[in-house]
């Protein structure tokens, strides 16, 4: 019984300990010293958008980062190896695949920087599969049209109605899981017809027909330039669109990020101002600690976007009810513009939008718009409500394209900030709304000098924040913003410990146990539109 | 107590504050501090319970144990990430295992007016263990699903025979059964070694345990002349970690 006992377990640990090594060939990225011998010309592969975003950003034209990889050495590796899946030039690598004979023989070379294996993971991206219990209770039903509505007149839709913006000549690049009906679906008919999609490409099946695969492309492109009849769904309904299919729906290797990255070189090539990108890497594949800006390969690109003067736009993530909490890759670089999401019902935070800061500190997210949203419903040709931070991202990304419009001199570093200030809670930030939802009004008149509209009270506990003017109980439109008390207290290096939002009840706005202050923090407290600042210390 | 007693109060006041206002949302940062999360951060440490059977597999028919057997265990253990797939761990335990066994080894010392009830060892161990934590797909801040391999050392601090037999005596004392406990057991191997493997799901685990040393000394010769007969050498379980 003995030796069948240990027949068993020796043969379970031999066959896990082998069933790595069985698989003959494996994904590996690769990355080269330098170009050698690699030529490029600007004027003839870049749009002239891109180029004029290169002199825009002060950019040299001819930057190592634009030219192929070396020929002589993609040459020496196709040799060696099996297959080579991917380039990037902005990283001077090739993704291969090899055994370990051929990786041995790799590794040798002189002119390898770089060799690391690439493992498998699944998609994750950032639409909640069904509706969260928060809004269950609700009759959605009768205010899906009040949803449709505000989704863009809290950004803004009457001002830059006002002003003439659909975001004419701005060119957004939609990298998502597929757009499955979305050349036939009445709600982005006039993109098609009028031939705002300029390109579209599927970097998983490497042709030319992203329109498969998945709906959530369709419902994100809705949420940027969709219209429904007469009711526009995002703002940027005059942009032109560049469509990438970055996705696969099942397990495969780490090749989603590969394509994000590949479409985000596309996206350059092809003089995207913009890239919406509603896909969020996480859990599936990586730690906290990954999540700092700089570990995931589509972190990287996005920097490497952010670079070449795109702006970038993530959702934040729908982490922030699951064990994981934080946002995700790309939403983590520092240079990518993160989405949060709040509810319309409500006026703050979704329960599921991801929570700030990245694994390095730096604040996230950056803003917030809807994470419900009435959208394109690829499968149907019809639209319904859809929960996620994925679609935050591309109602903000609509707002970000009329921006451009109005200000098409700004680097995408300026422009970044000014969206930041636009802002309803800005100068006010919190690691779940960011400086939350801009508004036109904030992007064309700035941020107005408010009066102040509270003052501080202590008491033995406690620290009071009182109104100067009791607050209204009328009803707020979903269209406005309640008025809420934001307070956080913000320690050492200005992280926040803990922050809220609080519903005022006549005069008080807010009380906030002063167990939260020692000497070495603070509290911040916002309310329409004035922020102030309480130290325990000022008593002294 | 006057410390503790103004803490009270502050906090039932601060509860108070919080309550009486119309928080909607709050979120406390500190909770995504990375060092008090899950394994997936570079070291993490975890307690847990563990429950096991102990098969009805001893290596002759004199011996066996019977159902009954079991091993119960507390412990801690911790790991140390090398990377997204392999973690090296560490633990330290408690275990007792109660082998019941079939056989009455004092059948011919005592008088027929007694009746054989039930015998059985326990051992007390303290147990030292180390091995390879395996993450199997899911990854992130959640245990996920792994595979643990591990080898360790016991040391069996206290070893104990107990014979429980029905006898007239007893019964006048006015109890059920008398029960014999024999201790200092000098044919006993007190340490011992194990490999054994986990497989779970977050915080459940199924293990097995594997006894690769014998639990008699050879030199020993004891129960009426004849040595004990080893014991069944798997333990089959669930252990929770928290």
């Amino acid at each position: 019984m003995n030796r069948i006992i240990l027949f068993t377990l020796a043969s379970l640990l031999l066959l896990f300990f082998c069933s790595s090594s069985l698989r003959a060939q494996d994904k590996y990225w690769l990355a080269f010293t330098d170009k050698q011998g690699a030529k490029y010309n600007p004027f003839e592969e870049l749009h002239p958008d891109a180029i004029e975003r290169r002199k825009r950003e002060g950019l040299d034209f001819y930057d190592a980062t634009d030219f192929p990889v070396s020929p002589i050495y993609f040459q020496a590796i196709t040799a060696l190896v099996d297959s080579i899946s991917m380039t990037s030039r902005w990283l001077n690598a090739v993704v291969c695949f090899a055994n370990q004979d051929q990786i041995a023989q790799i590794e040798a070379l002189p002119f390898v920087a770089e060799l690391r294996l690439m493992s498998s993971s699944e998609v994750h991206i950032s639409q909640k599969e069904k509706m969260p219990q928060e809004i269950d209770d609700l009759n959605l039903a009768a205010r899906y049209e009040e949803v449709l509505k505000a989704q863009t007149e809290l950004l803004g839709l009457a001002r830059f109605r006002q002003e003439g913006i659909g975001a004419k000549g701005v060119r957004v690049a939609v990298l998502d899981a597929g757009f499955t009906g979305a050349n036939t679906h009445q709600c982005l008919q006039k993109l098609f017809e009028s031939g705002q999609i300029e390109k579209a490409y599927d970097f998983v099946g490497k042709d030319e027909n992203p329109y498969h695969g998945s709906g959530h492309g369709t419902a994100v492109l809705s949420c940027i330039a969709g219209n429904y009849g007469d009711q526009i769904m995002g703002l940027a309904v005059d942009a032109s669109f560049l469509l990438a299919r970055t996705e696969r729906n099942f397990w495969e290797f780490a090749s989603e990020e590969e394509h994000w990255l590949e479409a985000a070189e596309w996206a350059d090539r092809n003089g995207a101002h913009l890239i919406n990108s509603s896909l969020g890497y996480t859990k599936n594949r990586y730690f906290w600690e990954d999540m700092d800006g700089q570990t995931s390969l589509a972190s990287r690109a996005a920097n490497m976007a952010s670079k070449k003067g795109i702006l970038v736009l993530s959702s934040a993530g729908n982490d922030g009810d699951d064990p994981w909490q934080i946002i995700g890759a790309p939403a983590d670089a520092d240079s990518v513009l993160a989405i949060g999401g709040i509810s319309p019902w409500t006026g703050f935070a979704a329960s599921f939008s991801s929570f700030g800061p990245n694994a390095a500190g730096i604040s996230k997210p950056n803003i917030s718009a809807f994470a419900y949203a009435m959208c394109a419903d690829g499968k149907e040709n019809e639209i319904s409500l859809m929960p996620g931070t994925s679609f935050a991202s591309p109602l903000a990304a609509g707002f970000v394209a009329c921006a451009k419009q109005a200000f098409p001199n700004l680097s995408w570093q300026e422009m970044f900030d000014l969206v930041q200030r636009s802002g309803h809670l800005y100068p006010y930030f919190d690691e779940v709304h960011g400086y939350g939802v801009p508004s036109a009004n904030r992007l064309f008149d700035g941020v107005l000098e408010v009066d102040p509209q509270f003052e501080f009270k202590r008491n033995i506990n406690s620290i009071e924040v009182l109104l100067l003017d009791e607050v209204s109980s009328d009803q707020v439109k979903m269209s406005e913003h309640p008025p809420y008390v934001f307070w956080k207290v913000v320690g050492k290096e200005g992280r926040t410990q803990h922050f809220a939002v609080v519903l005022p009840e006549g005069k008080l706005g807010a009380s906030i146990p002063s167990g939260f202050l020692n000497k070495e923090n603070y509290l911040q407290v916002f309310y329409s539109g004035y922020m102030n600042t309480y130290r325990l210390y000022d008593e002294n | 107590m006057m410390r503790i007693s103004l803490f009270l109060f502050w906090l039932m006041m601060a509860f108070g504050q919080i309550t009486a206002q119309s928080t909607v949302f709050e979120s406390d940062q500190s909770r995504l501090n990375l060092k008090q999360k899950g394994p997936n951060t570079n070291y993490f440490q975890e307690g847990y319970l563990a429950y096991g059977l102990i098969p009805s597999l001893g290596e002759t028919d004199s011996a066996q144990t019977v159902f009954g057997s079991f091993m119960f265990a507390y412990g801690t253990r911790g790991t140390v990430k090398f990377n997204r797939l392999l973690s090296g761990v560490w633990g330290l335990e408690y275990n007792r295992k109660s082998y019941r066994i079939k056989q009455d080894s004092l059948m011919n010392l005592f008088s027929l007016g007694q009746e054989h009830k039930q015998e059985r060892f326990t051992w007390n161990n303290f147990r030292l263990s180390a091995g390879m934590r395996f993450q199997l797909g899911k990854t992130g801040n959640a245990r996920g699903n792994f595979l643990m391999l591990m080898a360790d050392l016991e040391y069996g601090a206290w070893v104990n025979k107990f014979i429980e037999r029905k006898d007239p005596a007893s019964q006048l004392m006015g109890s059920g059964s008398q029960e014999y406990r024999f201790k200092q057991l000098n044919y006993v191997s007190r340490f011992q070694s194990n490999l054994s493997c986990r497989i779970g799901m977050n915080k459940f685990a199924l293990f097995a345990r594997y006894r690769m040393s014998d639990l008699w000394k050879a030199s020993e010769d004891v129960n009426n002349g004849r040595a004990f007969d080893e014991f069944s050498r798997l333990i089959i379980g669930l252990d929770l970690s928290f």
